[in-house]
């Protein structure tokens, strides 16, 4: 499955392939763009071992030639990979590809900053899983097999693979560090400063190791979970940095957070964080804060669940110890409902997006199948009423669907929902007559049978609606079709 | 065919749901009269959450409670206020691989509602669907899967008025047409009536609600079904004998035993000469493939008669009865069995 993808303005860095400009191309024209791009790039990136192209390798492709041939339309399936804006695409193993960006500047410690992303075939021709290897410079990782790169990540806790999946090497040792001088000897008298120290680790239970081997736990990293959905345990150690041992008794703090204007929703104000839930023996709830507090147990682990909340977004988890100085340790989970897309304002000769508010300010987000169902019908109604303004598509779905909470208008409530508006096969289409928008005049106006027999032609359903709000009253003005696009599929709402 | 058969039919959905509503609850909201169609507003009372058939109309009135915690009870006419037949005939056309596909529509005399909608799912077409006069042909892609949507939409240009209009009571429309490269196999069309639409007060019951559910239960049904002939059974480019009847095995097991216009005991016969001239084709083995393929003819042959001939007309303006209607049917799975078998014979150079 593609990977949610992250709210564009959290995460830009964190670029998802979700379709390859490949499927306007043959296998053949592929192999020699691969093969072009491969003879042409330099075989080595500080120490990565080129491996041979396997040909789902899409993206180099559009490095090598980033502009269509001719003869080949220009689509917005094609428009990502037709940018190409980073400085960098690196095949690692088969099927694995990196890109970074941004520039180091050649020396460790500078300020520029180099992100650097993996991408890992899924097994899907167009999808490739992503892992956001962080940002810096300064870091030079050295792997046992003698491999190696530059421009790593900097933000990992010693012990950490900055590879969980092993895509760039098995194991791993960081850059020699020089010995630390001898502690100065104690002050006479004084107390004698505890020669340990700590680090706190959140790993999920889909990778939970044996408990005769936990070397190679993975570290929380990023996670995928509808609206309303738990993840699987979460498990959160203390280990003593000396020993390596787990650290049982450690008072341990675990926070959600929810970042602003992620999952389509712009507005803030009593955002929900989503609810941490203890696992026995641990127990509680995380409150408004977001926060549960615990202690390790003898195995020196405390367990959690996090519960998505109804709307989607991209939300944090922080653990730390509150008895001990141990660092810190995080995870992101994206909450939403994956592979909506946009529908594209290119089409604007067929239809006209409308319903766009401070608070949603993306508001046609469809699944491929409803996108192009719901293309169609308004082609057809086009093509059919040539004289009539284009129909006018109001709300669909959010970037992630969830809950699409309408309602108070001037400062949604994350609950008021929009029915069946959550999974991106429903789209309201517009009959107010609003700026230039259908007008169905009264309840026998025979253009309402039209509307829902063009929708029988395509396999929708425009329901006739006539809200009535909070006031009980029949509210004529806001009169529109609630279109089910995909049949009963994907009408319910968490 | 008869009313009587079509009022059973009608009366699936009404044995479902006529007697179903939830508990009472008391409330303030909106009543739709089932007869004049107005609306009274701020109506206080015990409301029953539910879908009942109201008689005198025969018609359904939800009872259902909006996301915003009134109530509203309104009417929802059923598409099936009709009395269709239809036939469908499918022969060779002038250039040898393609498939003409007719069909004939009425709507008979005791009849509620006009027609107004057929729709089925085709796997290809060649060029465009034509009607009668006032009818749109459309093919539309699915997105879902490789089919098609295959529609005849009665235009009611100019329409003032509703209800729109379309095929009415006792009128018959011939000409509804589409060629395709692909075989017949025997397909659901649905039929629709011109049934006014549903104004949905507030919002349309949710799908996470009982009635909800029922709803959209009901929509799925709001049509008379009729089999015809259709194109369902694609030929590949290049010809593959061996693809082709591994779709028409296909369409034999999972379509017309299922509606039981194939005994299971000639299913089974028929199983068995599918799948040895499946390997016939499969290892070129031509010979056996003929073989196979006489076999198959021969047996559908003596199970149904001779199958050139039509009934036309048989049935118009007159009731029949069930019985009559699935012997129809059940000769017409036969007729397009031994058409696609004759065809791959024909494309095998041996007729």
């Amino acid at each position: 499955m593609d990977l949610l993808k992250p709210t564009k303005r959290n995460l830009e860095s964190l670029i998802v392939p979700r379709r390859s400009c490949s499927l306007r191309y043959g296998f053949r024209q592929l192999a020699l763009a691969v093969g072009l791009w491969l003879a042409l790039s330099p075989h080595s990136h500080a120490g990565w071992e080129i491996v041979p192209a396997h040909p789902v390798w899409l993206i180099p492709f559009c490095v090598a030639n980033p502009y269509p041939p001719a003869g080949v339309n220009y689509t917005p399936e094609y428009k990502p990979w037709a940018n190409c804006p980073y400085n960098e695409w690196m095949p690692l193993q088969r099927g694995v590809i990196a890109f970074t960006k941004g520039a180091c500047g050649g020396q460790p410690g500078d300020s520029y900053g180099l992100s650097m992303t993996v991408l890992h075939w899924t097994g899907r021709i167009d999808t490739y899983d992503s892992r956001d290897f962080g940002f810096g410079c300064a870091l030079t990782y050295q792997c046992k097999d003698g491999t190696g790169y530059n421009g790593g990540p900097n933000m990992l806790p010693p012990g950490v693979s900055p590879n969980p999946d092993s895509l760039l090497c098995r194991t791993w040792t960081p850059d020699p560090v020089p010995p630390a001088p001898p502690p100065p000897p104690p002050p006479p008298g004084g107390p004698v400063p505890d020669p340990d120290y700590y680090y706190i680790m959140l790993t999920d239970g889909s990778t939970y190791p044996p408990e005769e081997d936990r070397s190679g736990l993975r570290p929380l990293g990023t996670l995928e979970l509808e609206p309303a959905q738990r993840t699987q345990p979460i498990f959160a150690y203390v280990y003593n940095g000396n020993t390596g041992e787990v650290v049982p008794g450690a008072s341990v703090e675990i926070a959600a957070t929810v970042s602003d204007e992620s999952g389509g929703h712009a507005h803030l104000a009593n955002r929900p964080k989503g609810d941490l839930i203890a696992i026995a023996p641990h127990t509680g709830t995380s409150g408004d804060d977001g926060v549960l507090k615990g202690t390790t147990a003898a195995n020196g682990e405390m367990l959690f669940q996090f519960k998505a909340p109804v709307v989607a977004g991209d939300h944090g988890i922080t653990a730390r110890c509150t008895d001990r100085d141990c660092g810190e340790a995080s995870g992101v989970i994206l909450v939403g409902v994956k592979d909506l897309q946009s529908l594209s304002i290119h089409n604007y000769r067929v239809y006209k997006l409308v319903g766009q508010t401070g608070a949603h300010p993306d508001n046609h987000y469809l699944t491929l199948t409803a996108d192009a169902r719901v293309t169609v019908f308004a082609a057809m109604y086009q093509l059919k009423y040539p004289q009539r303004s284009v129909l006018h598509l109001n709300d669909a779905s959010l970037e992630r669907g969830g809950i699409f909470d309408i309602y108070p208008e001037s400062s949604p409530n994350w609950k008021a929902p929009h029915l069946e508006h959550c999974r991106g096969t429903v789209i309201d289409i517009r009959a107010n007559g609003a700026d230039g928008a259908l007008n169905i005049t009264s309840d026998d106006d025979p253009m309402i049978q039209e509307i829902k027999d063009l929708g029988g032609i395509v396999g929708a359903d425009p329901v006739w609606e006539v809200p009535k709000g909070n006031t009980g009253i029949r509210q004529w003005n806001l009169r529109h079709f609630h279109t089910r696009l995909m049949g009963q599929e994907g009408l319910q709402c968490p | 065919m008869s009313m009587s058969i079509r009022i059973s039919q009608l009366a699936i959905p009404l044995l479902c749901l006529g007697a179903f509503v939830v508990h009472a609850e008391m409330g303030v909201g909106t009543v739709q009269d089932p007869v004049t169609r107005q609306y009274t507003d701020n109506v206080s009372k015990d409301w029953q959450e539910g879908i009942v058939l109201h008689p005198q109309t025969g018609n359904y009135i939800v009872t259902y409670k909006d996301a915003w915690g009134f109530f509203n009870s309104v009417i929802l006419e059923p598409a099936t206020k009709i009395d269709p037949t239809l036939k469908s005939k499918f022969k060779l056309s002038d250039s040898v691989n393609t498939v003409v596909y007719e069909y004939k529509l009425r709507n008979g005399p005791k009849a509620k509602q006009d027609i107004r909608m057929l729709l089925t799912l085709v796997s290809n077409i060649s060029g465009n669907p034509t009607g009668p006069l006032d009818w749109d042909g459309r093919i539309v892609p699915t997105f879902t899967d490789s089919n098609l949507f295959l529609s005849w939409t009665y235009e009611d240009k100019d329409a003032k008025v509703l209800p729109l209009r379309g095929l009415a009571p006792g009128k018959t429309a011939d000409g509804f047409k589409v060629e395709s490269n692909d075989l017949p196999g025997v397909v659901m069309i649905k039929v629709k009536g011109n049934a006014r639409h549903t104004t949905w007060l507030g919002n349309v019951p949710s799908i996470d609600t009982e009635v909800g559910q029922k709803v959209v239960l009901l929509g799925s049904m709001d049509h008379i079904p009729e089999l015809a002939a259709a194109p369902v059974i694609s030929v590949p480019t290049p010809f593959d004998a061996a693809v082709v009847l591994i779709t028409i095995q296909k369409h034999l097991a999972q379509e017309l035993v299922r509606r039981k216009l194939v005994d299971a005991s000639l299913a089974g016969q028929l199983d068995q000469l599918f799948q040895a001239a499946i390997v016939a084709a499969k290892g070129g083995n031509t010979v056996a493939l003929k073989s196979n393929l006489q076999a198959l003819r021969q047996l559908l042959k003596e199970k149904h008669g001779e199958m050139g001939k039509d009934d036309e007309d048989k049935d118009d303006d007159k009731d029949i009865d069930k019985n009559y209607v699935k012997a129809r049917d059940k000769k017409l799975a036969a007729k397009v069995l031994d058409f696609d078998l004759k065809y791959i014979q024909r494309r095998l150079g041996d007729d």
